[in-house]
């Protein structure tokens, strides 16, 4: 009798498994969808190829864990890293590899424009589409490459979105602002951002009164200083980096220049060795970034929480855009239904991601034909206290943007 | 002051129209004690403009005064801000110059040697609290033991072999300290915030920087100190017999190793109190120093090569070739500008102002 029932369950574990051994097999099911990722994980850029690892790991283990891609089947994803080591060459091979040998269905990659100059190309030839998380070179989506999609803003961008900040400023305060002084290094960061906003201002109804390009190597910048004070701007943007904008704050200070409102692009003044620096006199200060840990938006609270517990550390612009990349691809999947790359390719052409879903201050993520995201908005924050606080856009700033800012005599 | 006035481009002579405009630009000026009295606010009234040409004159000739004032107040300090700044440039160049006179060395380690004392200065902060101005005389003996004993083991070595192995020397020196610098410090930036570092006083409208202030003066300090070890004291004649002939101070009894190493000793010392009096309002990372040896040596050339005056009024030179030109051109002509005199005195007096110690 022991027998006969130990055969029945024995023969009904095997009629089981074989059953759900079918059920994988099955046409047209797949159990682990595989998505490629290029990024520079050791060298100078290895830091912020890392931080976007742990961010893009971070997304998947969160689809996986709530079901995986459920137009699939709940079939899991899986992300295969390949190392970029921040050049161009060794991007590319990597990226062939990962097309032709571990056949992933979609690509993301690789922080720095070079690398993904040379990464899309490939991905273009094995019509793989490539979701671009920060690349932000202008001229990336200006190749007529169809299987490349960037989800963040690029430089142009973010630099026409400080005119939109003005605007929105002007319009809260009810002050008048209509001179812009602009300062910018003379490298390509910089050059781009002067250029952008030099062609811009016009449209916006701003007036530049002076265009100053310094190097960022330079051992005293009074005299640009001087220039500045000259012309008298409203507002000063400042696109440079950070020992030079030290230098750019100390010498506004020693000599009495002021403005209501000084602005910088995501760079010098965002990153916190500019504040421990000068200390106080990096108050008042503002700059543009791409993301800031304070901003009140729940879920970007909700992950940032997740990504410190597992990592210790907060997000930042880079690796929060990476998220958001892995969850923008992620969504196009679950729109396709399929691990067709022409059906992710179609899918990520129409897709809109809602504001509520991502963890970006955007509008939402939808792309032009080009293949650029258009709903992409910077955050501005403002140094208050000697700590970085959001102060723009509006809803999901945590503190008031200080404006005009007193002037130095006032403090 | 005539002489600045006719300096200054006048973007708003007494061309009513022009000026007018120009008082429309100025309309927002903040913290411009001189910005136009709000009577006046009509004349930038298009419509009001016509029919009042002549009124507007008298009126106008005021504003041109006060614009002009301005001006000036801007020009000189834009001088002012020149001097400082070539007062920088002098404490760098001054310690390049010695060596040269002296020994006829281009030391192309000096940029990294700026960067060395520097560094020591930061560290005498970080570890001792120590700040600048106080760790200057120890970072001044710190480098005199390091010059001294490079010139032990390194340069003399070099002192009689073709002059290319001798430039090498120095310049893989350079290359081997930046590169030693990047591994051990890292390249982040370091800077010590001291309490004076946004001091600033203001004379009659021109702002002066406490720490440039300081900086200018011990570079007037350290050039006069020099002066005084050189010709008044007898290790200094030695110094200076022995930048003069060679073999002649050798035959009077001089020691002539000794001297070069307690002249390149001096040489890093004086970089060493420049590097330390940089700290006080710039930061360190390992290749800050070679921008600075870069307009050191423009600055020696100019003032004449191994002449203390020459770097000193070199300095100047430059700083305020630099500043006043960016003021008034525009920044980005401010190397343009100081290479075109830079060249010019080289035309007309090839071994610079002071004429240079030749080989």
């Amino acid at each position: 009798m022991k027998k006969i029932i130990f055969s029945i369950i024995l023969v009904l574990t095997l009629l089981l498994a074989v059953t759900f051994y079918g059920y994988g097999q099955k046409e047209g099911e797949v159990s682990v969808v595989k998505i490629g990722g290029v990024y520079p994980l050791t060298g100078p850029y290895a830091p912020m190829g890392i931080g976007d690892k742990q961010a893009i790991l971070l997304a998947v283990d969160e689809i996986n864990t709530n079901g995986g891609i459920k137009s699939l089947g709940g079939a899991k994803i899986e992300v295969i890293f390949a190392d970029s080591e921040g050049d161009p060459k060794v991007a590319m091979t990597a990226a062939e590899r990962l097309i032709s040998k571990d056949d992933v269905v979609a690509m993301l990659g690789s922080i720095l424009s070079g690398t993904t100059a040379t990464i899309a190309p490939v991905c273009e030839k094995y019509k793989t589409p490539l979701v671009n998380e920060g690349s932000t070179s202008i001229d990336l989506t200006q190749h007529g490459w169809k299987y490349f999609f960037r989800s963040t803003p690029h430089d142009g961008l973010y630099c026409e979105a400080m005119f939109n900040f003005l605007e929105e400023v002007a319009k809260k305060s009810g002050e008048k602002i209509k001179t812009i002084g602009i300062m910018y290094e003379n490298t390509l960061f910089g050059k781009t951002a002067g250029d952008v906003w030099k062609e811009k201002a016009p449209e916006h109804g701003f007036e530049i009164v002076a265009d100053i390009s310094y190097s960022a190597a330079s051992i005293d910048l009074s005299s640009e200083i001087l220039n500045l004070k000259k012309a008298s701007p409203d507002i000063i943007f400042l696109a440079s980096y950070t020992q030079d904008a030290v230098l750019i704050t100390k010498t506004m200070q020693t000599l009495n220049c002021n403005a209501k409102a000084v602005v910088g692009i995501d760079g010098g003044q965002i990153v916190p060795s500019y504040i421990e620096a000068i200390g106080p006199l990096a108050n008042y200060v503002s700059a543009e970034a791409r993301w800031s840990p304070d901003i009140k938006k729940p879920l970007a609270q909700k992950v940032n929480a997740e990504y410190y517990s597992k990592y210790g550390q907060n997000m930042d612009g880079h690796n929060s855009r990476a998220y958001t990349a892995a969850i923008v691809l992620y969504n196009a999947i679950e729109e396709a239904g399929s691990t067709d790359k022409e059906k992710i390719r179609e899918a990520l052409a129409n897709i809109y991601v809602p504001p509520e879903k991502i963890i970006m201050t955007w509008n939402g993520v939808k792309f032009d034909e080009t293949g650029q995201n258009i709903l992409g908005t910077p955050c501005i924050i403002q140094i208050q206290d000697q700590k970085f606080k959001t102060v723009f856009p509006y809803d999901i700033a945590s503190v008031d943007f200080i404006f005009p800012m007193p002037a130095w005599s006032e403090r | 002051m005539l002489l600045l006035i006719s300096f200054s481009p006048c973007p708003h002579g007494l061309n009513v129209n022009k000026e007018s405009k120009f008082i429309k630009n100025k309309e927002w000026d903040r913290g411009n004690n001189a910005s136009v009295p709000s009577f006046l606010s009509f004349i930038v009234n298009k419509n009001n403009f016509e029919h009042r040409k002549d009124f507007l004159l008298e009126k106008d000739i005021i504003i041109y005064f006060k614009l002009l004032k301005k001006e000036m107040r801007e020009i000189l300090q834009a001088i002012v801000n020149g001097i400082l700044l070539g007062g920088i440039y002098s404490l760098i160049a001054i310690g390049l110059s010695l060596i040269w006179g002296v020994m006829r060395i281009i030391n192309w380690a000096h940029g990294a040697m700026v960067m060395l004392s520097m560094y020591i200065t930061f560290f005498a902060y970080s570890m001792f609290k120590l700040d600048p101005l106080l760790s200057l005389p120890l970072v001044a003996v710190i480098m005199f033991v390091i010059g001294y004993l490079l010139q032990m083991v390194l340069v003399e070595r070099t002192l009689n072999s073709p002059w290319i192995s001798r430039l090498c020397a120095t310049f893989g020196l350079m290359m081997l300290l930046e590169s030693l610098a990047l591994l051990v410090w890292s390249s982040n930036w370091r800077a010590i915030p001291v309490t004076y570092g946004t001091w600033t006083f203001c004379i009659g409208g021109i702002f002066i920087s406490f720490s440039r202030f300081v900086a200018f003066s011990i570079a007037l300090l350290m050039a006069l100190a020099l002066h005084l070890f050189l010709n008044h004291t007898e290790s200094g004649k030695a110094i200076k017999a022995t930048a003069q002939d060679r073999e002649a101070a050798a035959l009077m009894g001089i020691n002539i190793n000794n001297i070069y190493r307690i002249t390149f000793g001096l040489g890093l010392a004086a970089t060493g109190v420049a590097g330390a009096s940089l700290m006080t309002f710039y930061f360190v990372f390992p290749t800050v120093g070679f921008p600075f040896a870069l307009t050191a040596y423009i600055v020696c050339v100019l003032g004449g090569l191994g002449r203390l005056n020459g770097a000193v009024l070199g300095g100047l030179i430059i700083g305020i070739a630099q500043s006043v030109s960016a003021y008034l051109i525009s920044p980005e002509y401010k190397m343009v500008v100081s290479f075109v005199i830079f060249l010019a005195v080289l035309y007309f007096k090839p071994g610079g102002i002071f004429g240079g110690v030749s080989e």
